[in-house]
C-alpha cells in the first residue's frame, strides 16, 4: 500500500466525525484521540517490530512478550477492581497459561520459532486471555453479590468456601467461554478471522492460512479454559476468609 | 397454654441467674408454681426436678457482653450492644423484638457466618472462633428466612448437607425428613421452581433436618406457612427439643411464644431481656 493510499484510510474517520458532529454524538474528542493514538501506536510498533525480527534475540522476544502481558493484566485488572492484589493474579495467570501454550506449539513443532511467528501467535493469545480474564472477573463480581444469599445458605449447611462458590465458580467460567465457543462455531460463515485475512492478503495460500487460524482458534479455547480455572482459583479464596466467613469484594462500580 | 410457658420460662431464667448452679429452693418453688397452674408440662415433681438438674448442668450456649455493629448508611448502628444470656441445653428459646434489631445478626454470630466486634460465645463451654467453623455451622445450625433452594429437585436440595461431606441420604430417610414437615414423598422429584412459598420453606427446614443438628437456629421458621402447616412445625420443633435438641426461633407472633417458648428474649435497641427482665 503506498504512502498516499495510507494517508486517505483517514478519511473513513472523517466520516464518523461528520456523523458525530450532524447527530451531536459528543464523540469527535475520542474520535480524535483514538486516531491518533492508533496511528503513534501501531507505527511504533511496526518500527520495533522490523527491528526485532531483523535482530531475532530471544531476550527481545521475552521482553515483547512481557510487556504485552503487562499491559493486558493492568487492563483485565481493572475488572477486578477491590479483589486482593488483583492485577498480579492476572499477570501470573495470563503469563504461565500463554507460556504453556506457546510452549507446546514450539515443542510439537507447529510454529517456527522465530521472532515473526512467535510473537504475532503469543500476541494473539494473551490478547484472548486478557479477553476472558476481563470477562470471567466481571461475572465474577456480579455473581458474589446476586448470589451472596445462597453462597451464605451454603455456608450454613456446612459447606467449605470452596463448596460454596462452587456454583458462582462455574457459571462465571461458562460466561467467559461461551463466547469463545460461539465463535469458533461460527467462524468462516459469519466473519472471516482477521489473522487469515491478513495472511490471504500478504499472498499465502487460503488453506494454508487456513491451519494457521485452526491452530490459532483451537489454542484459544485450550488457553481460555486454563485462564478460568487458574484466574477463578487464585480469586475465589480471597471472598472468604480463613474462617469460611463471606467478607466480599465490595461494591461494584 | 401461656400460663405453662411463663412458668416453665420463669422457671429456667431464674436459674440462669443462679449462677450455674442447681438451686434446690428454686425448685421446690417452682414445682409448687407450676403445680397450681398446670401439670401437663411436668406431671410430677419428679420429671420437673430431673428436667430441671439436667438443664443447669448443660448450658448449651452462653452469650457473654456480645457487641456487633454496622456501618450503616446514615453512621454506625449496633443491634447487639453487650448482650449476655445463657441457653440451657434441650430448651426453646424465642427471640421476639422489633423489625432491625438484630435478632438475624445474633443467628448469624451464632452460626458464625461473622464474628462480634467484643464479647464472645461459647458452645458447649468452648468459644465457637476455637470450633472448626465448617464443623459449628453443621451443630449450630442456622435456617434462614428467605427459603433458598439449590436450582433442580426437592431431592438435590435435600442430599446437599450430607453430599457436602461425602455421604449418601437414602431414599427412604428423605420421606422420613420430608414426613417431619408435612410434606409427601412424591414432593422429591419435583422441580423447585414450582413449589408454592409455603413448601419452599418447609423444603429448606427439611434440608437442615438433614444435618440432625443439636442446635437449630430458626429465622421465622413459619412465615409463610397457613395454619395447618405451622401446626406441623411446631409439632416438629416441639419433637425435637423433646429428644434433647435446642432451639432458637425468632418469631413475630406473641402466641408463638405462648406455644413454644420455655425462654422468651425481647431484643430492642442493642440489649437483650429475659422475661422482662435485663438479663
Amino acid at each position: 500500500m503506498s504512502t498516499t493510499a495510507t494517508l486517505f484510510t483517514v478519511g473513513f474517520i472523517f466520516i464518523a466525525m461528520m456523523i458525530s458532529l450532524w447527530q451531536k454524538l459528543g464523540l469527535e474528542k475520542d474520535l480524535v484521540v483514538a486516531t491518533l493514538r492508533a496511528t503513534i501506536q501501531l507505527t511504533a510498533i511496526g518500527f520495533v517490530l522490523r527491528y526485532i525480527f531483523t535482530a531475532d534475540r530471544w531476550e527481545f522476544i521475552l521482553l515483547i512478550i512481557g510487556i504485552s502481558i503487562f499491559v493486558a493484566s493492568q487492563n483485565a485488572g481493572k475488572r477486578g477492581e477491590g479483589i486482593p492484589s488483583i492485577r498480579l493474579k492476572v499477570f501470573v495467570t495470563i503469563g504461565s497459561v500463554v507460556g504453556f501454550t506457546l510452549s507446546m506449539m514450539l515443542l510439537l513443532d507447529m510454529v517456527k520459532p522465530e521472532a515473526k511467528t512467535v510473537i504475532p501467535i503469543s500476541g494473539m493469545l494473551v490478547g484472548n486471555a486478557m479477553v476472558v480474564s476481563s470477562l470471567l472477573l466481571n461475572r465474577l463480581k456480579d455473581n458474589a453479590e446476586s448470589m451472596r444469599d445462597e453462597i451464605l445458605v451454603a455456608l450454613s449447611l456446612g459447606a467449605t468456601r470452596v463448596q460454596a462458590s462452587k456454583r458462582m465458580l462455574t457459571s462465571a467460567i461458562r460466561g467467559g467461554m461461551i463466547p469463545i465457543i460461539d465463535s469458533t462455531k461460527t467462524v468462516g460463515l459469519v466473519q472471516l478471522p482477521g489473522m487469515m485475512t491478513g495472511l490471504i492478503i500478504a499472498g499465502t495460500d487460503p488453506v494454508a492460512a487456513v491451519r494457521y487460524q485452526l491452530l490459532v482458534m483451537f489454542s484459544f479455547t485450550a488457553s481460555s479454559a486454563l485462564v478460568s480455572i487458574l484466574l477463578g482459583t487464585m480469586v475465589i479464596p480471597t471472598l472468604f476468609n480463613a474462617a469460611h466467613q463471606f467478607v466480599g469484594w465490595g461494591k461494584k462500580n | 397454654m401461656g400460663a405453662q410457658g411463663t412458668a416453665s420460662f420463669t422457671l429456667k431464667t431464674g436459674l440462669i441467674n443462679t449462677s450455674g448452679r442447681l438451686d434446690i429452693k428454686w425448685v421446690g418453688y417452682i414445682e409448687k408454681s407450676t403445680g397450681c397452674l398446670s401439670g401437663a408440662f411436668f406431671s410430677r415433681g419428679e420429671d420437673l426436678r430431673k428436667k430441671v438438674g439436667g438443664i443447669m448442668e448443660k448450658s448449651i450456649i452462653q452469650l457473654e457482653q456480645v457487641r456487633k455493629s454496622y456501618v450503616g448508611d446514615d453512621g454506625p448502628i449496633t443491634p447487639l450492644n453487650g448482650v449476655s444470656a445463657v441457653v440451657p441445653k434441650g430448651s426453646c428459646v424465642v427471640v421476639t423484638g422489633p423489625s432491625g434489631t438484630g435478632k438475624s445478626t445474633l443467628f448469624r454470630l451464632l452460626n458464625r457466618l461473622e464474628d462480634p466486634d467484643q464479647g464472645r460465645i461459647l458452645y458447649r463451654g468452648r468459644n465457637i472462633t476455637e470450633w472448626n467453623p465448617v464443623q459449628l455451622r453443621r451443630e449450630v445450625h442456622y435456617v434462614v428466612q428467605q427459603p433458598i433452594l439449590f436450582p433442580g429437585t426437592v431431592n438435590t436440595n435435600l442430599a446437599y448437607p450430607l453430599s457436602l461431606q461425602g455421604k449418601e441420604m437414602s431414599q427412604s430417610e428423605m420421606e422420613n425428613t420430608l414426613a417431619r414437615v408435612g410434606l409427601d414423598k412424591s414432593m422429591l422429584r419435583r422441580k423447585v421452581e414450582d413449589l408454592s412459598g409455603g413448601e419452599r420453606q418447609r423444603v429448606s427446614l427439611a434440608r437442615s433436618l438433614t444435618l440432625n443438628p443439636p442446635v437449630l437456629l430458626l429465622d421465622e421458621p413459619t412465615s409463610s406457612l397457613d395454619d395447618a402447616s405451622i401446626q406441623v412445625v411446631e409439632e416438629e420443633i416441639r419433637r425435637f427439643r423433646d429428644q434433647g435438641g435446642t432451639v432458637l426461633m425468632i418469631s413475630h407472633f406473641q402466641q408463638q411464644v405462648q406455644r413454644l417458648a420455655d425462654i422468651h428474649w425481647r431484643l430492642s435497641a442493642g440489649a437483650l431481656t429475659v422475661d422482662g427482665e435485663n438479663s
